[in-house]
C-alpha cells in the first residue's frame, strides 16, 4: 500500500517540519552529551589504556588516576625484585601552577614519563618527538589546552611553580577528564614543575606517584601482583584493566557526572518525543474523519497504525540524518575548543534505535486514539 | 429475484439516545437496481445505511448482504465484509486530501487486494482522467463526488452504499452522479442504494423506499414500460405490490 503518511507530512511542510525538529532536538541532545561523556571517560582512563604496563603501582585506596598521593620511591626496587617483573620504570603525576602571559595562573597537570621507558603511553604528536624531553625545560603540551595556556606555539617559554620551562612539541587529543591541562615532562624535569619531594636526603625521601611494571615473558599476572602485594607494604597494584575502571567509575558515578551527563540526554529524549508525539497527535486529530474513511472502506487497525507510525518514523528518520550531521558539526568546534565529543559506530546505531522508538512510542499517542474511530462517524460529517 | 440486502425487523438504538433511530425495518435491495432510501431529516435513512454497510450493528434484528449475516460478525469480519462488499459514496465525498484523485482509488484498490493498473481507467470512466494529479482542494464538488464514485467502483464491489451523494451537488452534477450509478447498476448488475431526501434523485430509482421517525412508510417500484399499466409506479407497504398512478 502507498505511504499515506509519506504524503501526508509532504502536504503539510511545517508541521512535518516541526517534528523533525523535535527529533533533531533529541538526536543531538542525546548524541552530543553522550559523545562528551564518552570522550571524558576516554579522557579519564586514557594515559592508563594507551600505556604498555603490565601492572600499576600506587599508595593504597587510591580512588582515580589523578588522584594519587605519592609513595616512597626507594620501593621501586624492592618492586623490580619480585620475581617474575622484566622491570619498573616511574610515572608521576602531580597538580601545578602554569603561568599565564596575562599574569594570572592556570592549574595545569605534571605528567612526569621516562622518556628513556618503554612502559608509559605514547604520545599522540602532531609537532615535536618525544626526544625533544632531553633538552634544558622541555614540556609537552595538548594542542587543544594551547589556547587555555595562554595561545602557546612550540618553542614558546614559559614558567611553571615559578620555573622556567619550553614548549618542544604538541599532542592531539591527550586531555584530562577534568580538563586541567596536560603538561608532559621528563622525570627530572617533573620533580621541579610538580610539588613531589625529590631530595633523597629529606625526611619523607624521594617520592613518586606510579610504578609501571613489565613483567618477563612467560611471567603470570595475578602471581606478581600478590607478590607484590603481601611484599611490600604501603601500595597496591592495579592491572591496566582494574585502574582503568576505577578510575572510570571514580569520575563517572562516584562525583555524579555520569548522571548529569545521562540526565541531560534522557531529558533531550522525552522533549523530543513530547513534541514529536504531539505534532503526530495533533495531525491525527485534523485528519480523524479521513481515519474513518478508512476504516468504512474496510482498512484494518494495521494499515491505518501504519500511517501514523509512517509519519513518526520519515520524521524519525530525516531528524536522525540532520541530528546526526548537527552533532557532529558540533563535536568538530568542541575539538577546536579541547573539548573531546567521540561519536564511534556503535553510538550512532544506539541513537538511531533510540530515535525509532521514540518515535514509534510517540505514535502511540495516535495509534490508541485511532483505535476507537468509528467508521460509522463518516457518515455523520 | 434474489435480494442482494435482506432487512429482517432491524432496529437501532444508540446508546443515550431518547427514541429509536430505527424500529421494525424489513425490506429487500436487488441486484441491477437502484434503490433509493427517502425520508425527512432524522427519519433513520443513514442509520439505516450503516447498519446495512456494516458500520454499525443493529440493537435488533437481523441483516444479510451478499449472502453475509452481519448480525453474527465480530469487528474483523465486518471489516473484512466491507473490504470486499461495499463501495461507498458520501454527502461530504470524504475524499483523503493528502492523495492525489488517482490515489485515492488506488488506496481503495489497494484495501481491496487489487493492483493499482485500473485505476486511471475508473477516472477515465467519471469523466477525469485529466484530473489524475489533482488533489481533492483542487477540484470541484462535482469532480470531488465523481472522484468518490470511481473510488467506490474500484474493485467491482457488489454493492454500492451512497449518502446524500447529490446534497453538496449543484442540479447538473447531480444527475451526472447519478447517472454513473444507474448505469452501473444496468450494465455490471450492482446493487445500488441511495439514501437522500432530494427529489430529483427519485427519477434514477428502480425502487423508492420512504422512511418516516425510523420506520418503513412504503416502497414504490418501478415499472418497465411494458409492465406499466395506469402509471409507472407500484407501491407496496406490506410487500404486496400496488400500482401508483402518480409519480415523476
Amino acid at each position: 500500500m502507498m505511504s499515506i503518511g509519506w504524503r501526508n507530512l509532504k502536504r503539510d511542510p511545517w508541521r512535518a517540519a516541526v517534528a523533525v525538529l523535535g527529533v533533531v532536538f533529541a538526536v543531538v541532545l542525546v548524541t552530543v552529551e553522550v559523545g562528551m561523556l564518552m570522550g571524558l571517560v576516554r579522557n579519564a582512563s586514557l594515559l592508563i589504556d594507551q600505556s604498555r604496563a603490565d601492572l600499576w603501582v600506587s599508595t593504597v585506596d587510591v580512588k582515580t588516576f589523578d588522584f594519587a598521593t605519592p609513595v616512597d620511591n626507594r620501593k621501586r626496587y624492592r618492586i623490580a625484585a619480585v620475581p617474575g617483573v622484566d622491570h619498573v620504570e616511574e610515572f608521576n603525576v602531580t597538580y601545578s601552577v602554569w603561568k599565564l602571559p596575562s599574569g594570572g595562573n592556570a592549574n595545569c597537570q605534571v605528567i612526569a614519563l621516562d622518556e628513556h621507558g618503554t612502559l608509559a603511553p605514547p604520545l599522540n604528536l602532531i609537532e615535536g618527538s618525544v626526544e625533544a624531553l632531553h633538552n634544558q625545560d622541555a614540556v609537552i603540551i595538548d594542542k587543544g589546552d594551547c589556547a587555555k595556556l595562554g595561545n602557546i606555539h612550540v618553542g614558546d617559554t614559559v614558567e611553571i611553580l615559578e620555573r622556567r620551562a619550553r614548549v618542544v612539541g604538541l599532542t592531539q587529543g591527550m586531555s584530562s577528564f577534568t580538563t586541567t591541562p596536560y603538561i608532559f615532562t621528563s622525570l627530572r624535569r617533573g620533580e621541579r614543575y610538580g610539588y613531589l619531594t625529590s631530595d633523597s636526603g629529606s625526611p619523607s625521601g624521594k617520592q613518586s606517584i606510579y610504578f609501571l611494571v613489565k613483567l618477563s615473558p612467560g611471567a603470570d599476572l595475578e602471581t606478581v601482583r600478590n607478590a607484590i602485594t603481601s611484599g611490600i607494604p604501603g601500595v597496591e597494584v592495579h592491572t591496566r584493566e582494574s585502574f582503568s575502571y576505577r578510575t572510570r567509575k571514580y569520575w563517572l558515578i562516584e562525583t555524579g557526572v555520569g548522571l548529569g551527563f545521562l540526565a541531560a540526554a534522557v531529558l533531550g529524549l522525552l522533549v523530543g518525543g513530547v513534541i514529536v508525539s504531539q505534532i503526530l497527535y495533533a495531525m491525527t486529530m485534523e485528519k480523524l474523519p479521513e481515519f474513518g474513511v478508512m476504516k468504512a472502506l474496510g482498512a484494518g487497525m494495521g494499515e491505518i497504525s501504519r500511517v501514523v507510525l509512517d509519519q513518526g518514523l520519515i520524521c524519525g528518520g530525516v531528524g536522525l540524518v540532520i541530528g546526526i550531521a548537527c552533532s557532529y558539526g558540533i563535536a568538530a568546534a568542541a575539538a577546536a575548543a579541547g573539548t573531546t565529543v567521540e561519536i564511534p559506530t556503535g553510538l550512532l546505531i544506539g541513537v538511531s534505535v533510540i530515535t525509532a522508538l521514540l518515535c514509534t512510542f510517540a505514535s502511540l499517542f495516535s495509534i490508541l486514539r485511532l483505535r476507537r474511530v468509528e467508521p460509522g462517524m463518516v457518515f455523520r460529517t | 429475484m434474489t435480494p442482494t440486502i435482506s432487512v429482517r425487523s432491524v432496529s437501532k438504538h444508540y446508546a443515550g439516545g431518547e427514541s429509536w433511530a430505527v424500529r421494525g425495518i424489513s425490506l429487500s435491495v436487488f441486484p441491477a437496481e437502484v434503490t433509493v432510501l427517502m425520508g425527512p431529516s432524522g427519519s433513520g435513512k443513514t442509520t439505516l445505511l450503516s447498519m446495512i454497510g456494516g458500520v454499525l450493528t443493529p440493537t435488533e434484528g437481523s441483516l444479510s448482504v451478499c449472502g453475509v449475516e452481519l448480525s453474527g460478525c465480530d469487528e474483523s469480519q465486518l471489516q473484512s465484509f466491507r473490504r470486499g462488499q461495499i463501495g461507498f459514496i458520501f454527502q461530504s465525498f470524504n475524499l483523503l486530501s493528502s492523495l492525489t484523485a488517482l490515489e485515492n482509488i488506488e488506496l481503495a484498490l489497494s484495501l481491496r487486494g487489487k493492483g493499482p493498473s485500473t485505476a486511471a481507467e475508473l477516472l477515465d470512466h467519471v469523466g477525469l482522467a485529466a484530473k489524475a494529479q489533482a488533489y481533492p482542494m483542487e477540484l470541484s464538488g462535482g469532480q470531488r463526488q465523481r472522484i468518490g464514485v470511481a473510488r467506490a467502483l474500484a474493485g467491482d464491489p457488489p454493492v454500492l452504499l451512497a449518502d446524500e451523494p447529490t446534497a453538496a451537488l449543484d442540479a447538473f452534477q447531480g444527475r451526472r452522479v447519478m447517472d454513473l450509478l444507474r448505469t452501473r447498476a444496468r450494465e455490471s448488475g450492482t446493487t445500488v442504494l441511495v439514501v437522500t431526501h432530494d427529489p430529483r434523485v427519485r427519477e434514477f430509482a428502480d425502487r423508492v423506499i420512504e422512511m418516516e421517525d425510523g420506520k418503513l412508510k412504503r416502497i414504490v417500484r418501478r415499472v418497465r414500460p411494458e409492465q406499466a399499466e395506469d402509471g409507472q409506479w407500484l407501491v407496496s407497504r406490506t410487500g404486496t405490490i400496488v400500482a401508483e398512478t402518480a409519480s415523476t
